[in-house]
């Protein structure tokens, strides 16, 4: 059995078969799945460097984040 | 006036179940009893203007089509009878090791760019508020039908209805499905429940439907239920 295979179910006879994918499918579908792993990872490091940035900025005031908050006048 | 052309031999019936017709004016002819079960029908190409046949079963308003489990990489289910409205509900479709992932369904095997979906969501099940960034997805290759999100194992409960579905022409597609990242039904941090309000462009019969997770190479079960109208 190869990683990738298709079932198919007819209904009207109620064969099923299991068909292998063809090296265009398994590129396709490898590729789609490493885009989004490089997507997932660019996030997960973007909105780590903005928190450390942002605790970088708080550090340089002297203030915590609630302080900051009140300051700013938000919730 | 009486039949003039037969004769008394002629007509009389030969055996149980004979039956005495008319085949001409002032003629008359045997029809000889039929298969069990099948009833008296007209058919003006026949000798005495009749015959007997089976009755045709007439196709229920809503009538099971199949069954699928889902595995492997994709399910695709073939051969679907026509009938103008598919309603299919998708029972615990499981995934596993994956994050962010959608299962995804493509008709009549078409990858193209015919899929155009419109989405709004429940997030947040502390809250389940409405979500405002309620999003539409143009010319996607194809219909989400839920997500799961950074879990180890996610699951997904839906149903979609498609109007039109044997018609050679756009298909209305509605559907609704919830994702979640257990395999016990909504969790209490990670569900999200998605409606949206779609059409499918491709303009053959719908015959066929592919199911498959987006970012994962396998299934882990669940089950399709896919029930067709005349109507």
């Amino acid at each position: 059995m190869t990683k990738y295979q298709e079932k198919i179910y007819n209904i009207q006879t109620g064969e099923t078969i299991f068909r292998d994918f063809t090296p265009e499918e398994v590129a396709e579908l490898e590729a789609e799945m490493e885009a989004i792993q490089s997507a997932a990872e660019a996030a997960a490091a973007e909105a780590a460097a903005k928190a450390a940035a942002r605790q970088a900025l708080l550090d340089r005031l002297g203030i915590t984040a609630e302080e900051a908050q009140l300051l700013l006048g938000s919730n | 006036m009486g039949i003039s052309k037969a004769t008394a031999s002629s007509v009389a019936p030969g055996a149980k179940g004979d039956l005495v017709v008319g085949s001409a004016t002032n003629d008359a002819a045997i029809l000889t009893v039929g298969t069990n079960n099948h009833v008296l029908t007209a058919d003006s190409s026949t000798a005495t203007g009749l015959k007997w046949a089976s009755v045709a079963a007439a196709t229920p308003n809503w009538e099971l089509l199949s069954t699928t489990t889902l595995s492997g990489t994709t399910t695709t289910i073939s051969s679907i009878p026509a009938r103008r409205t598919l309603h299919v509900i998708v029972r615990e479709a499981t995934v596993s090791s994956i994050f962010n992932s959608r299962l995804r369904l493509r008709l009549n095997g078409d990858t193209g760019s015919n899929y155009r979906q419109a989405f709004g969501r429940f997030n947040n099940p502390s809250t389940y508020s409405w979500q405002n960034n309620t999003s539409f997805s143009f010319d996607d290759t194809f219909f989400e039908l839920g997500q799961t999100n950074n879990q180890s194992v996610g699951q997904v409960n839906c149903g979609f209805t498609i109007q039109a579905a044997d018609t050679t022409g756009f298909k209305p597609f509605i559907s609704l499905g919830g994702g979640s990242a257990t395999t016990s039904g909504p969790d209490a941090t990670n569900h999200q429940q998605v409606i949206t309000n779609s059409i499918y462009l491709g303009t053959s019969a719908i015959s066929s439907m592919s199911f498959s997770w987006v970012n994962s190479a396998s299934s882990n079960g669940g089950t399709v239920f896919i029930y067709g109208s005349v109507n």
